[in-house]
């Protein structure tokens, strides 16, 4: 089932929405999520589905044991220290080594479990196709009868193709496994790591949350109305961009660049087809993630963000940092940071992030064009580290006033993820600089920064694109103007022309654009929230002055009825005070209703609108599952 | 109540709304007839689909290609469409069809002629015993033996321009619509050559010529739309090939005994009457009108004029080119009329349906309640294997075959009036075989009648398979 079929909008969610309401206390609705979800994933097949809780099954009993290792290598010093090896009695030692070392092999085993299964399942296809190039099954008799009982398999595991998601829960899986072993979490139940698992909101394609941010929330989450509006609102986007947007440009990448190559695109047809696809990528699989972050809000769960509009970044490591997030974090905590990360010699260091580019290669696939794709970004990636370790050694001595320099762009960019943060920090970098002539050159190493980008991602997506290498090179031919293809197609510019309005909105879409807009929004919303409420505040204030003063003034009067108390003037004093107070208050109340209808209404009514259209699409076109689904 | 409050309550409506409509399962519905195909049924379970996960998969696509109110959805989707960029002229590509060949100058010399291999003549005398009805024929199987040969014979022979093999588009009939070019509310289809089939088709032809050689052979090849009514550089720049052009080059390789009837100066010369559909791929009856009087010159009769017949027209007709195109805004405004003349001898005639049944409809019918995207079939009922018709008022045996794919539907009612038989053969569906036909029924005149969208190595072989 997919997150944009109408079985899932039309009965899957409605159904469980209700029913996840109806039903009361957090045990008994988790219990319903997992139904759910083992339901949503049976879509894939029943035999998927047993994979799936054979290798939960797996992780969590190996989770289990490593926990009662390192439970053992603690139970004679529990306050071990890093450090404390020679201080502490030689049987301690002895224990917390051994049982360091029985967690050590119980982690290694489930690494190899995990790997080769995910192994397995990447390669069956592209190796069978190798030794069984044929349709398996009309393959001769002369290969006896060994070639013929494999290729009885192949053919079987090629029926079944890639178990749906188990890219992503096995990272998931080996994650859990590797985060009890680094005590970053305890071990789970079964329940909870098959919660994990396979909650439908990301089995299919992540994020790859992290086991200890869930089950947190497992156990301890509240759901407003708040969070059920937030999340709804996230869901719809997502809907609509993949039905609306990201299927249509999917369909206009076909027609301006077809993955079958030998057809009459022109130049001008590939580089927009290459456009649309590149469109087409980042809307699919950000919609994905919004929906899965939508529905997990709707019920309370806060998952990490997957994008941050990656094609506005200004170098390509910025833009590895917006782009599928969750899956660069991933390679960074488990393979990066554990060979070493960057603190180490160079070759280590070139080494380091030859692996895991190659790794995020492999990923996605294993054919060749994939791994070249992740060979790509190596070689830019490993470029850019070198031009900042020699700008930091240059910048050194001069230390401050960092807003001419030419890195200036990096460095804003390394300063978060988080969206607010960088506008944020880039305006501050205007401010700071001196003189217009620097803050201009600031303007054209950020502008050329993203140019770079953008071009370097550009013919990323084709090579990512084209399986067939053939294909490949005479797509890459065509667009350096190699192939003796024409320019440009008429054919090819009436689609354009016809789609020129939904291009450039698609290409909006992919910008902040749309929900900087919608902070806006929010912003003037909170503003009169935060107007009435200090204006509530100032007025309570007031009374309580006028209280405490009334009673200062009887105590006063008891001890002394002489003195003249303030009675009259005062209580007239306060009385106009607090209508005038209470007047502004009803105003900016008023105020706040008016700015509160506004956001609402807008919000029910563009959410209504979008799933109308996405309901719309959905009927018409034929469904296409989301691109990240092959991995 | 606070906006929150309110969006909750709104998404408990939603939620009840979606579900109502999702769950609504009368409102179902089975057939689409504006796809003219039934739409998915609710799957049956195996253990094997189940594990697969194919049961699952078809239950989605039951669910979404069933939805209640699909048509009403799908129009709308259209319309959104609409907004894509702007409207008037555009392109629906099916870029997989799209390789031309260039076509060569006229021939130096003619298409060879095939020798059947099953061409025994007890096969022929024992069905000359046999009853002859109609569906005796019929049920034939088509002999192989001939495709085969050919297929050898065409990579080798021909006039040496030959190349290597192109996979062909997934038409199978010369009628599915590859790319369609839609401007001023018309939709035009594109037209790619392909030498392989121009050499396989005039072969095809000269072969019929050699097989009966007591028989009139006519060839008429209609140009489509594209070809007569957009000027010659759209046609270039859109990337197709000369229609005129190509059918000059396939004449020049056919036999000087065939009648060529060449009709596409005369439908140039009336382009800019109704003698093409806006929405759909096929001519009009006038177009066809035109064609007739063509062979009419060729035969050396004298046509009936348009006034002789009695006209019926049907309107609210939207064809291929608005569905293919995803019911393009521009086509919905500009929905097309069927003008169809009656025969003036008969208006009857019997068929045999493709599962082989036999029937009895008019030859031109009233279509006026049937669905949008049928109503083509006004002309003989459709698109039926074996469709005969018997003139009354002529008994001097005359016989003739109408060898055609949907563009002969709109020209056969006007051979009614001159032959005592018509036999309509449409080369796609019959099983039967025509040697059997042509002889047993005494037939002199061999019609062909194919557009340019069927001049594929693979039409041609489905026509020359008919001789069996």
């Amino acid at each position: 089932m997919s997150f944009s079929s109408l079985i899932f909008i039309a009965l899957f969610l409605p159904v469980f929405m209700i029913g996840y309401v109806l039903v009361r206390g957090n045990q008994r609705k988790n219990l319903l999520l997992l139904l759910f979800s083992l339901v949503f994933y049976a879509f894939a097949g029943l035999s998927n589905l047993a994979l799936l809780l054979v290798m939960t099954m797996l992780a969590w009993f190996i989770g289990q044991r490593i926990g009662r290792a390192l439970r053992f290598a603690a139970s004679e010093n529990p306050d071990y220290q890093e450090g404390d090896d020679d201080f502490q009695s030689p049987d301690a030692e002895r224990t917390r080594v051994e049982g360091q070392k029985r967690a050590r092999a119980w982690l290694i085993l489930a690494l190899v479990l995990l790997i080769a299964v995910l192994l397995f399942y990447k390669l069956v296809g592209p190796i069978g196709r190798h030794f069984f190039p044929a349709n398996a099954g009309e393959l001769d008799a002369g290969g006896g009868a060994t070639t013929g009982a494999a290729a009885a398999i192949y053919a079987y595991f090629r029926s079944i193709g890639l178990p749906l998601g188990i890219s992503f829960y096995i990272f998931k899986l080996i994650s859990y496994v590797a985060d009890v072993y680094t005590k970053k979490t305890a071990p789970g139940d079964f329940f909870h790591v098959l919660l994990y698992t396979v909650t439908f909101h990301q089995v299919a394609q992540g994020p790859i949350t992290r086991y200890a941010e869930m089950a947190e929330e497992m156990d301890h989450r509240r759901a407003d109305a708040e969070d059920l509006a937030e999340g709804l609102w996230r869901f719809t986007v997502g809907l609509a961009k993949k039905t609306v947007l990201a299927d249509h440009l999917g369909t206009l990448a076909e027609t301006f660049l077809p993955l079958a190559g030998n057809t009459s695109f022109s130049v001008g047809g590939a580089y927009l087809g290459a456009l649309c696809y590149m469109l087409q990528l980042y809307l699919d699989f950000s919609a994905y993630s919004d929906m899965a972050l939508g529905l997990g809000r709707m019920i309370g769960f806060h998952y990490p963000e997957n994008f941050n509009y990656p094609y506005i970044a200004v170098s390509v490591r910025d833009f590895w940092r917006r782009w599928h997030i969750s899956l660069s974090r991933f390679f960074r905590d488990y393979v990066y940071i554990p060979l070493g990360g960057n603190r180490v010699s160079t070759g280590r260091l070139l080494l380091n992030l030859l692996a895991v580019w190659a790794l995020t290669g492999f990923w996605h696939g294993s054919s060749w064009n994939f791994i070249l794709w992740g060979l790509y970004y190596f070689v830019f990636i490993a470029i850019e580290n070198f031009v900042r370790k020699f700008q930091k050694a240059q910048a050194v001595p001069v230390s401050e006033g960092s807003a001419g320099r030419p890195d200036v762009a990096e460095s804003v960019a390394a300063n978060g993820t988080a969206t607010a943060a960088r506008p944020a920090s880039a305006s501050d970098t205007k401010r700071n600089a001196p003189v217009s002539r620097r803050s201009l050159l600031t303007y054209f190493t950020r502008a050329l920064g993203h140019l770079y980008t953008l071009i370097v991602v550009f013919f990323g997506w084709v090579l990512f694109r084209f399986s067939d290498f053939q294909v490949l090179c005479e797509v890459l031919r065509t667009m350096f103007f190699m192939s003796g293809r024409a320019t440009v197609d008429a054919a090819e510019l009436l689609t354009l022309r016809s789609n020129l309005f939904f291009l450039i909105f698609s290409i909006i879409a992919c910008t902040p654009l749309g929900s900087r807009l919608a902070a806006k929004l929010r912003g003037f919303y909170d503003a009169s929230l935060q107007q009435e409420a200090r204006e509530k505040q100032q007025l309570e204030r007031e009374k309580a002055r006028y209280q405490k003063e009334t009673e200062i003034d009887q105590q006063v009067q008891r001890l002394d009825a002489s003195i003249e108390g303030l009675e009259e003037e005062d209580a007239e004093n306060h009385a106009r005070v607090a209508t005038r107070m209470k007047r502004r208050i009803t105003k900016s109340s008023e105020a706040r209703r008016r700015s509160e209808g506004l956001y609402y209404g807008l919000r029910i009514l563009l959410m209504l609108l979008l799933l109308a259209v996405s309901i719309v699409s959905m009927v018409g076109a034929s469904y296409t599952p989301f691109l990240y689904n092959q991995f | 109540m606070r906006g929150v409050q309110i969006v909750a309550v709104v998404a408990a409506l939603i939620a009840t709304v979606l579900l109502g409509i999702g769950l609504a399962l009368p409102l179902r519905p089975t057939y689409s007839a504006s796809e003219k195909r039934a739409l998915a049924s609710f799957p049956t379970a195996s253990a094997e689909t189940l594990l697969s996960g194919a049961y699952f998969t078809d239950l989605a696509t039951w669910f979404s290609d069933t939805f209640p109110c699909r048509e009403t959805l799908l129009s709308l989707g259209a319309k959104l469409e609409s907004f894509y960029g702007p409207q008037g002229e555009s392109f629906y590509g099916n870029k997989s069809a799209a390789v031309a060949d260039t076509i060569p100058e006229t021939a130096e010399s003619l298409a060879p002629v095939m020798t059947l291999a099953a061409t025994e003549p007890e096969g022929v005398a024992d069905e000359a015993n046999a009853s002859a009805t109609p569906s005796s024929l019929a049920h034939d199987k088509p002999a192989t033996g001939a495709l085969d040969q050919y297929a050898a014979l065409v990579e080798t022979n021909a006039d040496g321009t030959l190349k290597e093999k192109k996979v062909e588009k997934a038409e199978v009939n010369g009628e599915q619509a590859g790319s369609i070019y839609v401007t001023n509310h018309r939709g035009y289809e594109i037209y790619y050559y392909n030498q392989g089939g121009a050499v396989k088709y005039a072969s095809m032809i000269n072969t019929y010529r050699a097989r009966f050689p007591k028989c009139e052979v006519y060839d008429i090849l209609v140009p489509n739309s594209f070809g007569v009514e957009l000027d010659r550089s759209t046609q270039a720049a859109l990337g197709s090939s000369n229609m005129e052009d190509a059918f000059n080059y396939i004449y020049s390789l056919i036999d000087p005994e065939v009648h060529k009837v060449s009709v596409f100066e005369t439908l140039l010369q009336h382009k800019s009457e109704y003698i093409y559909f806006h929405t759909d791929h096929h001519w009009t009856g006038l177009g066809a009108y035109y064609a007739y009087m063509r062979f009419c010159d060729a035969k050396g009769i004298e046509p009936h004029s348009l006034r002789d017949y009695q006209k019926e027209s049907f309107d609210g007709f939207y064809g291929t080119f608005y569905f293919s195109t995803n019911r393009s805004e521009a086509l919905k405004q500009n929905p097309d009329t069927v003008e169809a003349w009656l025969p003036i001898a008969t208006n009857e005639m019997e068929y045999i349906n493709q599962l082989g049944e036999q029937g009895h409809a008019q030859i031109i019918n009233d279509v006026t309640n049937s669905n949008a995207g049928d109503k083509y079939s006004a002309f003989i009922h459709g698109d039926n294997p074996l469709t005969v018709i018997h003139n009354p008022h002529r008994s001097d045996g005359s016989a003739c075959v109408l060898i055609k794919e949907s563009y002969g539907n709109a020209f056969a009612p006007y051979l009614v009036d001159h032959y005592e038989d018509v036999y309509v053969v449409d080369y796609r569906h019959f099983e039967g075989s025509i040697t059997q036909l042509i002889e047993e029924y005494g037939v002199e005149d061999i019609i062909f009648l194919n557009n340019v969208m069927a001049l594929s190595e693979r039409a041609s072989g489905m026509m020359l398979g008919l001789l069996g």
